[in-house]
């Protein structure tokens, strides 16, 4: 019936070692131009209080220019939020076409 | 033995669909508008800076800009309405609007110094690279 014993541990370890190497490798694309981009906002953020303290600027004009730098982080934060998504999802099919293949050769036929 | 079996089918249902999709596809229609906007909103900052404390930085030299602006946003936003699971695309438009709408409250009031361009510039800047971002990953898994 069978070529090879379908071990349930063999299928867990593949689906883990998949969504790992997902994981790993677009996290490390992601992280260091967040980080940039996030550290550009509290710069900019130090900078209208300075305006506001030296009167160039008034609060009216101060609170306009905090909602521009707080939807800024929100947008930044959404990205996140949808790379997260999508990497997620890349994690649980690549894990899902990991098993093809330990499924496929125990059963001896292509079931998947 | 039976439970497995039935977790095995229900696995091979899974893989057998074309992969799990928990977000919106990739949309170049989308991709392309933001872009364009992005271009048009970096040459609107190169104006500004070359016009800074000449009569020409009056805000109502800049009104085109602004409408044309603000309906791109919209007809993104209307796109996107339509379009399966843009939730995140959306709320990055919505953002994007507030702080093209809070640009112009402040270029009515007239920008007093070009530190204050600066900051708009560098905030508006990341939120495109963060939308462009999101949008080149939809794309990338397209490409997959």
């Amino acid at each position: 019936m069978s070529k090879h014993k379908l071990i349930l541990s063999d299928i867990l370890d593949e689906m883990s070692s998949a969504v790992k190497k997902v994981l790993k490798t677009r996290w490390k694309k992601v992280k260091p131009l967040a980080e940039l981009q996030l550290k550009s906002i509290i710069h900019n953020l130090e900078q209208i209080a300075e305006l506001k303290l030296q009167g160039k600027i008034t609060e009216e004009q101060a609170r306009l220019h905090l909602t521009i730098q707080k939807e800024s982080i929100r947008t930044i934060l959404l990205s996140f939020e949808g790379i997260g998504i999508v990497t997620a999802e890349e994690a649980i099919n690549s894990a899902l076409s990991s098993v093809k293949t330990i499924v496929n050769k125990a059963i001896g036929w292509k079931i998947l | 033995m039976l439970k497995f079996f039935s977790s095995l089918f229900i696995l091979s249902f899974f893989i057998s669909c074309s992969g799990i999709r928990l977000i919106q596809e990739y949309d170049s229609i989308s991709d392309n508008r933001i872009n364009s906007l992005q271009e048009k909103t970096a040459k609107f900052f190169i104006r500004v800076d070359r016009q800074f404390s000449k009569p020409d930085l009056n805000y109502d030299n800049f009104i085109s800009f602004y409408d044309d602006s603000k309906a791109d946003i919209n007809v993104l936003l209307v796109r996107n309405r339509a379009l399966y699971k843009t939730s995140i695309t959306q709320q990055q438009l919505e953002s994007l609007l507030i702080q093209f709408n809070s640009l112009e409250l402040l270029h009515k009031k007239g920008f007093t110094s070009k530190e204050e361009i600066i900051i708009i510039k560098s905030a508006i800047e990341n939120s495109f690279t963060a939308i462009l971002q999101f949008q080149l990953s939809l794309k990338k898994r397209s490409n997959t």
